[in-house]
């Protein structure tokens, strides 16, 4: 008997994306917009940023899917473009290093408990400075080293880890009554 | 490296997280990538209307070039025909029949030649029915209809030379005299005539026979002075 494939691979999605198939284009979005909104909802603080950002970044993604050959995850290279779109839009929206006295915005956030979701998780990161936020996501979250952040944001590597260590510092502070660090 | 124990606490959290995008971020998408190809639209229609502007100012420009009337060329047909039928016929043959309208100007050969004649004739016929179309008039089409198409084309070639028609004097008419009687008119008319005479012989315009009518300014005028 005959196989019959109802669902593409991703290499024929990317083959046929490539050529500008409206159809498979969209496919490709639907299987990777909710994870990639994940991603740029991390460096927004609303969901609407978070969605411009999305749109923006698939606008590239369709726009250069010739210059992806196939190294790498092909997830990997969207995140990247995602990522980049993300801090191209804090930088044109925000004046990122900007220091202010105050360092965390408290909305009154109830104690934490074990139970806490990723949501409340995001919420912590949200009331962070955006400069602080940006940076934590870049090292701790996406894994970019201080010399490749620190080129993408236009800041010296110094102000890269000392962005990051109050960064944590400051969630730290915030998670400190839950026992899930590992402290050694 | 060992991680930071804050590192590892939210990237185990947050690397997966998921969020369900609305549904406008794909319309904003299909958008963006259908907008691509609006240039290539907009050139075509550029280049199409450009050619279309271009096949209208050919046809206006070249028209006068080839504007001796085919009505004109028919006439001098007739006319040619008309010569030498009279040069050849010989006089003691009577005529054998009438055609339509062979009276005022086609005449009627003898039998013998009628054959060629006849056909010669209809399609004559079919011009001037052409031309009796194109002047808006199918009832009567004959040899006479088409010098009086002729006459009348060769006075509207006069008012689009001069660009402005004669029959048209109303509007050197002051408000109160349009409602006036004829006469008046006719002999505004009359006046009007004569001075595109005069203009188109390059002589000096005469002054309005009427007092209440008042001209248009001419610029010209000054190149008429001799």
């Amino acid at each position: 008997m005959k196989l019959i494939r109802l669902i593409p691979s991703e290499e024929q999605l990317i083959k046929k994306c490539k050529k500008g198939d409206r159809k498979s284009q969209h496919e490709l979005y639907k299987k990777f917009a909710r994870k990639m909104l994940g991603v740029s909802r991390r460096y927004t603080r609303s969901t609407e940023e978070a969605e411009e950002i999305l749109s923006n970044g698939f606008i590239k993604v369709f726009k250069s899917i010739n210059q992806y050959e196939g190294k790498g995850s092909f997830e990997g290279w969207i995140r990247k473009i995602i990522v980049n779109e993300a801090i191209n839009y804090i930088r044109y929206k925000k004046n990122l290093f900007v220091e202010t006295d105050q360092d965390w915005y408290d909305h009154g956030h109830e104690e934490l408990n074990e139970q806490n979701d990723a949501q409340e998780i995001l919420s912590l990161i949200d009331e962070l400075p955006i400069g602080y936020k940006t940076v934590f996501n870049l090292y701790a979250i996406e894994g970019y080293p201080h010399k490749e952040i620190a080129q993408l944001l236009g800041i010296s590597e110094g102000t890269s880890k000392s962005q990051l260590s109050k960064a944590r510092t400051l969630l730290q502070q915030r998670i400190s009554g839950l026992n899930v660090l590992h402290k050694s | 490296m060992k991680e930071h124990p804050v590192d590892q606490f939210f990237s185990e959290k947050l690397a997966g997280i998921t969020v369900e995008p609305s549904a406008d971020v794909w319309n904003k998408i299909e958008h963006h990538l259908e907008d691509k190809r609006k240039p290539w639209g907009l050139y075509l229609s550029i280049a199409a209307s450009f050619t279309i502007i271009l096949a209208i100012f050919s046809y206006v420009l070249l028209k006068p070039n080839s504007s001796k009337p085919i009505h004109q060329e028919y006439f001098e047909q007739i006319q040619q025909q008309n010569d030498i039928s009279n040069q050849s016929r010989p006089k003691s043959v009577q005529p054998s029949g009438t055609l339509p309208g062979s009276e005022n100007s086609i005449p009627v050969m003898a039998q013998e030649d009628q054959k060629q004649i006849i056909v010669k004739h209809t399609s004559l016929h079919k011009k001037t029915a052409a031309l009796a179309d194109y002047e808006g008039d199918e009832s009567e089409f004959s040899e006479t209809t088409l010098f009086e198409i002729e006459d009348i084309t060769l006075e509207k070639r006069k008012k689009k030379n001069f660009g402005i028609s004669i029959a048209n004097t109303d509007k050197y008419l002051k408000p109160q005299q349009k409602a006036e009687d004829e006469p008046y008119r006719e002999q505004l008319k009359g006046y009007t005539a004569a001075q595109w005479v005069n203009i188109t012989n390059r002589k000096k315009l005469e002054s309005p026979p009427l007092p209440d009518v008042s001209l248009p300014k001419l610029k010209f005028e000054k190149s008429l002075k001799d």
